[in-house]
């Protein structure tokens, strides 16, 4: 008869004690602190969802099973990024070159769609839409395509980064920003009330 | 302007409120004290360094998301950290699939090259068949045996009455002992035939 049936508990105990021993020498390895760090920095200043899903991206970087949380979740990093984009100087520059692309139409330019209207894209040279819902590419941006899923995001673009051009120091216009599936502004359009001042700033 | 002194050597529960406080030291001092036990949680769990590291890693940024969820009346801090640790591997185990479909004896011996990190080979054997366990036995013996959770703690965890706790351990030691003994009355043969060879 074998030792584990005359007195197996006893036995188990005594493996699993080795067992336990042996977890015991295992150390964690201590590269993630500085991540954490960061996260709780950047938690603490109020910006948690961006920090917090870069350094999961990083941990989860080659595992495919992470993709089906990110894509879960790319909806809402996308219209944090456009956000946080929007709101910076760079982004008004970058529309500012669009802008160029722009003269001929500014005056038709019109106010943004109520929700749920069918986002309607603009071809470049050519008129096949009203310009009065239309989506002009960004400089850069890799074009709009009309079989791909976008986010359009309303942001709020202070004229003091517009002031080279020529437009007044207060205030701020809107406009819509067409956001990609990998989160990146791929158009723009503006507010009709605003179609003086993209003019003169094209100008 | 002064400040309140800080005790040496605060509680878990004492870091977690200063955690929530904003208090980045206090969040780093318990990542410290406990990644440890997090990381041989996983590890016990799943034998794999990479995971047990990204586990060890999630589970504290869950701390900075849920710190003001934990609950002084239901438990420890440290059975708290054990009770995300199990969340986590289990999210990672069901996108993975291994909580559909476990590996087999033969598959997690051939993976035990790359992440089997311990010398002693009946160590290596007894976790081997830890690992074959269905996992609501796996997990409550690792709580109990070997991270030594109290029953009422393991319930805590795994949100089950300590009837349960105890019944899943029973039953995976016995599990365990069988598999074991069937292992050790098939060694002398697999000996004897070694010997037998010039």
């Amino acid at each position: 008869m074998s030792e584990w049936n005359e007195d197996g508990d006893a036995k188990l105990d005594a493996e699993l004690a080795r067992l336990r021993s042996a977890l015991g020498e295992l150390r964690a390895s201590a590269n993630g602190e500085e991540a954490l760090r960061a996260a709780f920095r950047a938690r603490r200043a109020g910006l948690s969802e961006q920090p917090l899903t870069t350094a999961r991206a990083a941990q989860h970087r080659d595992r495919s099973a992470s993709l089906a949380r990110s894509r879960a979740g790319s909806r809402r990093r996308a219209l944090f990024a456009a956000g946080a984009l929007a709101a910076s100087l760079a982004v008004a520059a970058v529309v500012l070159v669009g802008l160029g692309r722009m003269q001929r139409d500014a005056a038709e330019i019109t106010a943004a769609p109520a929700a749920g209207e069918q986002i309607a894209v603009a071809s470049s040279g050519e008129r096949e839409i009203p310009a009065a819902a239309a989506f002009q590419p960004l400089l850069y941006s890799p074009g709009i395509s009309p079989t791909q899923a976008y986010n359009v995001v309303r942001v709020r673009i202070p004229l003091t980064s517009l002031v080279g051009y020529g437009a007044p120091v207060d205030g701020a216009i809107e406009a819509d920003l067409l956001i990609g599936e990998d989160g990146l502004p791929t158009g723009i359009r503006f507010d009709t009330a605003d179609a003086p001042l993209v003019s003169m700033v094209t100008h | 302007m002064r400040t309140e002194p800080r005790p040496e050597n605060p509680s878990d529960a004492e870091l977690l409120e200063r955690i929530r406080a904003g208090a980045e030291e206090a969040f780093i001092e318990l990542y410290r004290r406990r990644r440890d036990e997090v990381f041989r949680f996983a590890y016990a769990l799943g034998r794999s360094v990479s995971v047990a590291q990204d586990v060890t890693q999630d589970v504290f940024l869950n701390v900075l998301e849920r710190a003001s969820r934990y609950d002084a009346g239901k438990g420890t801090v440290r059975a708290w950290l054990y009770g995300c640790a199990r969340h986590v591997v289990v999210d990672r185990f069901r996108a993975d699939g291994r909580l559909v479909s476990g590996a087999t004896l033969e598959e997690s011996v051939a993976c035990e090259a790359e992440d089997d990190v311990f010398r002693d080979q009946q160590v290596r054997r007894l976790h081997a068949q830890i690992l074959q366990l269905p996992f609501e036995y796996r997990e409550t013996l690792v709580l109990c045996e070997l991270a030594e959770l109290s029953y009422a703690e393991t319930a805590n965890v795994l949100a089950c009455p300590i009837g349960t706790v105890r019944s899943r351990l029973h039953r995976a030691r016995a599990l365990l002992a069988q598999e074991l003994g069937a292992a050790d009355s098939s060694a002398p043969t697999m000996l004897k035939t070694t010997e037998a060879c010039p």
